[in-house]
This record gives C-alpha cells, structure tokens and sequence, in this order.
C-alpha cells in the first residue's frame, strides 16, 4: 500500500508544469491589456489551463498515494427491526391524523384544487389563436410591394425571374410573405377556378413553407420547381404549388392577383387557404372552396 | 408631232422623257435594292460580320443552335440571349458541349479570349439581348449587398456561397467565379438560376450584390480558423474531435492508475 | 482529541466543531472511487458545464434580449447601417466592440457542444456497462431528465443571437409545438405571445436560458452526485472487487487533485477551441427575418438528429374528422417521446427482460450482454443516421449527388443499417466473452465476509 520514494524527475516536470502555467497566465492578462487577438488570448490561457491541470494530474498520478484502498459498501437495505421501526413512525402519525375520516379526502380535494387553478395565470402568457391562422395581412386591391416597400409593375420580373413581396402596409410581415415567380403564358395550366389568378404569368404563392415554416426560397427556374431549404419539400410553381418532394404535404396557398389600370400588381383577395405549417383545427380542403377572389 | 425620219436624241421632248424615267425608275430601283440589302443583318458597328466568328460559330455552334442562332431539336435559339449570355456561357466553359445531354458546367473555357470577344459580337447581336454589364465595384455599399445577397442568392448559393441542393441539380459555388460572370449569371438567369432584370435589381444593386459576394471569396474569420464556412455541420464534427481528445485524457488519466496494479 | 497545526486544519478542525461534521468529513476524505478511465466522463460533462456558466456570467452581462429594431453602427463593416435586432446589435457589439467578447462566445458555445457530447459519452458507458441497474435506477433517471434539459438548453442558447441561421431554428421549433395534437396552436401561442413571430419571446428564452435552467440543471446534478455518493460508485468485476466493496483511489488528496486537473485540462482545451476554432460566426450569417433564408441550414449537432428525422420523414399526415395531425408531429414530437421515454424505462425493461431484479454494484463488461450491447449499438448508429440526414445537403453539395437518389439510399439505411449493426455488435460480443470469459478471480456475487473498515 505504500508508494516508492517520488522520484526527482516526476516532482521537476510538476515544478516545470506549474511554472508553465504561472507564465501564461501572465502571459495572459498582459495580451489581455493590450487588446492582443482571441487568438492569443485563447493560446495563453489554454496553455495555462493544461499546464496546470496536467501538473495536478501526474502529481496526483505520480506523488501521492495510489491505494488499493478499499472501502465497504453500506447497506442500503433496511433491516427488518429498521423497517417496523420506520413503518411505525409513519403508521403512528396517520393513525393521529386519520381520526376524522372525512377531513382527509377534503384536504386532497382542496389542494388538489388549489395546485390546479394556479396554474391558471398561464394563459396570460399568449393570446388563443383564434382565426389568426387562417388571416394574412393580404387584402382586395391591396398593392404589391418588395421588402423595402416600393410597388412592383407587372413588367419588372421578366420570365424566369422570381421576388419576395408583402402588401402595402405589411411590410416585411412573416405571414403575408409572398414569392411571385414569372412564368411564360404558354406553360400555365391553372387549376379550374383559377384561371384569372395569374396575369401575364405572375404566379403568386405563399412563401411560409407548408411543413415547418421556413421560407421557400430557391426557385429552380428551368423546372418551375420552389425549394424550401430547411428539409427540401419541393413544390410544382405550374401545378397549384403542389409538393413533389420532401416532407410538405400541402400545396403552398396562391395569391390571386391582378394589374391595376397605372400597371402595378394588385391582389384580388387573400391566400386560398391559411398559410404555413399545419395545426390541429386546420380543415381538410374542399373542393369547391375558393377564397379571396370574386 | 411626227417623230418619223429624225433620230431620239434630236427630239428635246424625247430625251426629256426618257431621263425623267431613267431617273424615276432608277431610283426607285435603286431604293428597293438599298432595303433589301438594309434589311439583312447588318453587322455590329455597320462591319460585315468576322469571318473567323462566323467560322466559329458554324463550327462550334449551330449545329445545335442553328443558323443564326434560330435553334434546332437539340438546342434552344440564341435570338435575343444578349452578349452578356454568350460572354458568360463561354467564359465560363460551359459551352460548348458536344452532346445536349451533357450536364452544362464550369470548366476551362474552350476558347481564346479573342475567340470569345468574337463570337460574342457575332452571336450576341442575333437580336436584342441583355448587354454585358458595367461593373463599378469600388464604393460599392457592402451592407446593402449582404442584404440583397442574403434575400436573393443565399437561398441557392448558401450564405458563404458554397452552392446548395436543389431538385436533380446543385446551384454552384461562387468562390471562383470572376465579378463580371456574376452579374452576367444574375442578368440572364442561366439554367435552373432565375433571372434578375435591371427593374428588380437595378444596376448599382448589382454592383452592391456582386461586391458581397467578392467579398464572400475571403470573409472576416474573426473567430479563428473557419472549418470551410459549413456551419453546424463542419462545427459538430470539430466538437467531437475536442471531445475524444478529452476522452483520450481522460484515458492517460485513469489507465496508468489501474496498470500493474493488480 | 486531535491537535491540527496547520491553518487548513484549524479552519477544518473549526468547521468540525460548529457542525459536527468530523465523521462525515473524515468519511467523505477517505472515499474510495475506482480508478477506470471511462468513469471521468461525466466529469468532463461537469467541468464543461462549470466552463458554461463561468462565460455565460460574462456573456449575460453584455446581451440584451430585446427585438426593437435598430441600426448597427459597430466596427464590422458590411453590416453598418443595416436594420437588426437589439439582441443580435448586442451580440455584434460583443464580439466586435468588448475585448475578449468573441473569445468568451466561442469558449461558451464549444462548452455546449462538449458538455452534450460527454453527456452522451457517459450515457453510453452507464448503458453498456448496467450501471442503471438497481439500485441506480433513480440516478439514471435524474440523467436521461439532464440530458433533455442540456438539450433544450444549448437549442436556447443559441437561438439568442437572432441571427439568421437560428432563427430558421426558431420558427421550426414553433411548427413543431403547433403540430402537436389538440393543444398545439394554443401553445404555440401561450410560449410564442402570439402568431410566430409573437412578442417578447427572446425575453422568455434569456430568462430561461440564463436562469430556470441552469437552476434545474444545477439541482439535478447535486442529486446526481449525492446519489453517487451515497451509494458509492459501481466498479468492474477483478480481483479483490466484490458486490461488497469498493477499490481504488481516495477522493482526498489523490482523487480530488486527479479530478481537480482535469477540470483545468477541459478548460484549456475549451480555451484553446475558443481562441483558435471559429464557431458560429453571426455576422456572416446576417440578422434574422421570417422571410429570407440560407441553404446549408443546419441546427447544432445535438438538436440536428430531430432536423435529420424531419427531413427523411415521408409526406405522411393525418386529416380527418376535421382535423389535421401534421406531418412534423411525427419525427418532431413523437420520435423524441419514443426515444426518451425507452431511455427512461430501460431500467425496468432490462429488469423485466432478464428478470433480474437483483442489487449490482458490479459492471458488466459489454461483451458479457450481446443483447443490451447489440441494441445500444443499433441506437447509436440510428442517431448517427439521422445527423447524417440533417446535414445531407451539405453532403450532397460536396459530393455532387443529387439530393433525391441520396435521401432514398438514406431512408434504405435507416431501415436496415441499425438492424444490421446491432446484429453485429452482439455476434462479436458473444465471441468475445467467449473467448475472454470472466477470470476465476472476478468475483460476481460472493458476499464478502464482513471486514473491518478500510486497509492503507
């Protein structure tokens, strides 16, 4: 159980390991006042750590007592006399309390109650949903606009060319966000009821992705094909945004629109269904069900 | 009055005549033929067209693209591309590919300069197209660029521009592309890449754009050395690296304890 | 009476007097704790999470959690003059504009990366050697509870810089707790304060962050030790070793300045990360806004494995009778419950499987459970799986694959490969034990006689 002698060497190398660190550590408060790099700053401290972690360490390792040492284990089960006695000072206690039979229930019932209702104040934390899911800031006649807020005329996106934009007066607005992409008039096949919601080729989509609310920022303009980066749901600009890879497993709501007699794209109602990732109360689509456009 | 027995050139009402039509014929003539040859493809400059771009042209080119960029089965028409089009492709060795199967790509540009500069006034003047752009990068706003960059291109290229995944392709990186192929690429909107016209980003926003993404090649890496700019994922495996270096201390620490010590 | 001459002994001595402690302090001085290296682990988890909150001190004194929009006019450049958050003009103020900010970030964030991964590395040696079993069951709960708090934590932590990358996060985050059955908008709501992107939410995530849950995690890691301690810790079968005993080192002076250096050492190699090892660089990634996005979007590793599952996850959800279970539900929600709430009962499992029901302060070498190794082998490939998927655009990218042959090949993979490699895992430990068998000399269950208090 006794250890040999330290030998010299091993105690010089804690000496030389210590010293190490006492130097960086000066080392690092001076980089410190003179505003030296992180890099500095990360290499004098870091080295100032090790060294002396690694001191204690073969100190420890090397210079003091490495045992076997051995220890019992206590007993962590109660002998029989430990138990009745512990089983008794319970019983006892109850067999106090227990004498009126009814107060019991009634005092469960009461801070079962009282435990209940203070949970309560949480809903201050948020308002309910309400229809909140289903709105956007898009509205009839409301003009279209980029992310700095100026009106975008039907003829700035050429074919092939894609823009983020908002209503007016929601600029920047995480629900309304809206990606329009350019298409050439020979390729559109709207779906029925559609027809009219896309002039000059002007496709209008929401940019919340159906699956988990990333915006849907690629547009692969070849393919006609909007990509959400997050988990890649894909989704066909031609074909009502319909996902054709991915996890998204709803089209992203199309925005009607129109020009407006100065040119300028207006929308002709809200998103034909509720934008974003799927909640609970969301509806399965109807058929017949269009919203927004007249 | 009889005009037998005397010659034409005698009688002044003749000769009056037959100048009035030679000069009304004539020109009239004369103007049909200047529209016809008007109406031609004249040349960039009023030139003739170079002969070696033709040469090149017909050579590389319009077995694909067709005589006078019209198309064929196997590639589109070049009518209306622009120059800053056929700059970009050629620059970037993308064209020409000899099967129209082939995934277009950067590679090393198949022609000379010279070529290039030739073929471009010949090809990219097959109808109006977008010119090749007027870059003026110095005094460019970098903060209005990260922004527009942020917006526009980071969702394809990645917010180092080391490219992403889209559907069947992979939007490149833009770490070796030169500034002027960058505005090239948003102005014409090459492949799967949409198209950026001046009325969406206009010409000092392409300057703004094209500088970021300058700056982009060689960012700020205040924080040390950048682990190749991926992110989390190139981040989470150096984690891991620090974290078996410490489990091998922990190694040293405990296995000389229980060595020969049974 | 003992005379201590030294000052430490006087203060000691002092102490002993006022609470009556000197049998337990000589008790807690001589406790032995077996010297296997796979038994640091934790403890790297524990200095990793000191190096957390010692720069979260820092870091908390210089960030400000509020979403006012303002302008950044700092020193770095390409951002003057844009629009930003305060949170994230706060955070570019530190990194920029506070000597040794950007380090004290660094250091903190690569503590995060390292305390989950120890958290991880200790788990799968608690698992592999049956340390969960009776009487631990209790300790292993108390961790599997830390190892979903330190999750949740780290995801906080960095979701405060608002930056555009863990924004994305953030708003993921919020389609998942939508999608939960029933109650999941209204929560949505209530945590959110309103439609994404609400109000006030950094707020609530900083006093989180800074306060609830280092709170828990302090606490569950006190009763994580006094568990430890009260039952001392387990040891491997080897001669001298029993069901009854404990060997190896004790805590005081040897274990203590053992352990006590290798927290220094953790803290030089987070020192060394900090300074040198770039990590999270916000102001290339921009401030956040719900309408702008980078590919190459990936979460921190720890939370990347739920990213990976909602990516490989087939477009399958439920609409019916009028209601919709979104398809996030699934690998974002109900995985992770399956997953946890297995990790929680393993204990009880195990027991029910093998029927035993008995006390082991004796570990098992792997090897010597084919069964338990192969399925902690399968689990780890599935994990490994799934953060492989988190990041298959980046893969892709750099591969040149195209992103749709590889998620089907990866969906293959997570079908067949845990599978395969479970098998595996518990053919060579099989072998193995039968190869090696136990030694002669190991004691398993011998009661020792009961020996008088402790040798050396």
């Amino acid at each position: 159980m006794s250890q040999a002698p330290p030998p010299a060497r091993t105690a010089r190398r804690v000496t030389l390991l210590f010293l190490t660190s006492l130097a960086a550590s000066v080392a690092f408060a001076v980089a410190y006042s003179v505003a030296a790099s992180i890099q500095v700053l990360g290499l004098t401290l870091g080295i100032a750590m090790l060294a002396l972690g690694a001191g204690m360490a073969v100190w420890s390792k090397r210079l003091m007592p490495q045992g076997p040492f051995v220890e019992e284990r206590p007993d962590l089960e109660p002998t029989p006399e430990e138990e009745r006695a512990a089983a008794e000072a319970f019983v006892s206690g109850e067999r106090a309390i227990g004498r009126r039979k009814l107060l019991g229930p009634l005092f469960a019932a009461a801070a079962g109650m009282l435990g209940l209702v203070v949970l309560w104040p949480v809903r201050s934390l948020g308002p309910r949903p309400g229809s909140a899911l289903r709105v956007t800031g898009w509205r009839r006649g409301a003009r279209v606009v980029n992310e700095l807020g100026q009106p975008v005329r039907a003829d700035d996106l050429e074919v092939g060319g894609v823009i983020t934009a908002f209503p007016e007066g929601h600029v920047r607005s995480a629900d309304a966000q809206t990606i329009i992409v350019r298409v050439a008039d020979a390729v559109l096949r709207p779906p029925a009821g559609r027809e009219d919601w896309a002039p000059g080729g002007h496709l209008a989509y929401s940019k919340v992705c159906t699956h988990a609310g990333c915006p849907v920022g690629l547009y692969q303009a070849d393919s006609h094909v909007l990509i959400c980066p997050c988990h890649q749901a894909a989704f066909d600009v031609l074909d009502a945004a319909r996902p054709v890879f991915g996890p998204a497993t709803r089209p992203l709501p199309q925005l009607p629109l129109e020009v407006d007699g100065e040119g300028f794209l207006v929308a002709r109602g809200d998103f034909s269904e509720p934008v974003g990732p799927g909640f609970w109360e969301l509806e399965p689509p109807r058929e017949d069900r269009q919203r927004g456009a007249s | 009055m009889s005009r037998c027995g005397t010659r034409w050139s005698q009688r002044p009402a003749d000769r009056f005549r037959a100048l009035r039509g030679l000069v009304v014929w004539g020109g009239l003539a004369g103007l049909i033929i200047a529209v016809m040859a008007g109406g031609v493809r004249a040349p960039a400059a009023g030139q003739q067209p170079d002969p070696q771009a033709v040469q090149l042209y017909r050579a590389n080119c319009s077995f694909c693209h067709g005589v006078d960029g019209a198309g064929t089965f196997q590639g589109p028409p070049l009518v209306g591309v622009g120059r800053a089009s056929v700059d970009f492709y050629l620059r970037s060795g993308r064209m020409p590919i000899d099967d129209p199967d082939e995934p277009v790509t950067r590679q090393e540009p198949k022609f000379s300069d010279e070529e290039i500069r030739k073929l471009v006034d010949y090809a990219g003047a097959f109808g109006a197209g977008p010119p090749l752009p007027a870059l003026d990068l110095a005094g460019a706003d970098l903060a209005r660029g990260e922004q527009l960059y942020q917006l526009n291109c980071a969702a394809c290229h990645n917010w180092d521009g080391k490219g992403g995944a889209l559907v069947g392709v992979l939007a490149p990186p833009l770490h070796a592309v030169p500034p002027v192929q960058l505005a090239e690429a948003i102005r014409i909107g090459p492949g799967p890449m949409p198209v950026f016209p001046p009325d969406v980003l206009d010409d000092q926003e392409l300057n703004e754009v094209v500088a970021y993404t300058e700056y982009l090649k060689d960012p700020y890496d205040a924080g040390g050395y950048g682990l190749a700019h991926w992110g989390p994922a190139t981040e989470g495996l150096a984690g891991v690296v620090g974290l078996v270096m410490l489990l091998l201390v922990t190694f040293w620490l405990g296995k000389r304890a229980s060595a020969g010590r049974r | 009476m003992t005379h201590v001459d030294t000052p430490v002994g006087k203060l000691l001595s002092g102490l002993d007097r006022r609470l009556g402690a000197a049998k337990f302090t000589r008790s807690k001085l001589n406790y032995v704790f077996p010297e296997q290296f796979s038994f640091l682990f934790g403890e790297i988890a524990l200095y990793a999470f000191v190096a957390l909150v010692a720069t979260g001190i820092f870091l908390m004194l210089f960030y400000s959690p509020s979403e006012t929009k303002t302008l950044y006019e700092g020193s770095y450049a390409p951002l003057r003059g844009v629009e930003m958050s305060e949170a994230y003009r706060s955070v570019m103020r530190l990194s920029f504009d506070v000597r040794g900010g950007l380090l004290m970030r660094q250091i903190h964030h690569w503590a995060a990366l390292v305390f989950t991964g120890a958290v991880a590395a200790h788990l799968c040696r608690v698992f592999f050697t049956g340390a969960f079993r009776k009487p631990r069951e209790l300790n292993w709960v108390t961790g599997v509870i830390l190892l979903m708090v330190i999750l949740l934590e780290g995801f906080m932590g960095y979701s405060l810089l608002d930056d555009l990358l863990s924004g994305a996060g953030v708003r993921i985050a919020n389609a998942v707790v939508q999608s939960i059955p029933v109650v999941g908008s209204t929560a949505a709501f209530w945590l959110w304060g309103g439609e994404y992107p609400g109000s006030g939410f950094l707020g609530r995530l900083f006093t989180l962050h800074i306060f609830l849950m280092p709170a828990l995690i302090t606490a569950l890691i006190l009763v994580h030790l006094a568990l430890i301690v009260r039952q001392k810790h387990t040891q491997f079968p080897g001669k001298g070793r029993t069901e009854r005993n404990v060997v190896g080192t004790r805590m005081w002076p040897t274990y203590m300045t053992m352990s006590t250096g290798l927290a220094f050492m953790v803290g030089g190699v987070l020192a060394l990360m900090g300074g040198w090892l770039q990590i999270n660089p916000v102001w290339l990634y921009g401030p956040y806004d719900p309408f702008t996005i980078t590919s190459g979007s990936q979460a921190d590793y720890y939370v990347l494995w739920i990213q990976g599952a909602l990516r490989l996850m087939p477009p399958w959800e439920v609409r019916a009778w009028g209601v919709t279970v979104p398809n996030p539900f699934f690998p974002g929600i109900l995985l992770p419950v399956v997953l946890f709430g297995l990790l929680f009962a393993w204990p009880w499992l195990e027991a029910a499987v093998t029927r035993d029901w008995r006390t082991h302060h004796l570990l098992d070498r792997p090897r010597d459970r084919p069964a338990r190794t192969g399925l902690g082998v399968a689990a780890i490939v599935l994990v490994t799986l799934l953060l492989i998927a988190g990041s298959d655009d980046v893969i892709a990218v750099e591969a040149g694959w195209s992103i749709v042959a590889f998620r089907n090949v990866e969906r293959i993979l997570l079908l067949v490969l845990p599978v395969i490699a479970g098998l595996l895992a518990a053919r060579v430990a099989r072998d193995l034990s039968r190869a090696e068998p136990l030694g002669a000399d190991a004691a398993t269950e011998v009661p020792a006689p009961a020996s008088g208090g402790e040798r050396g």
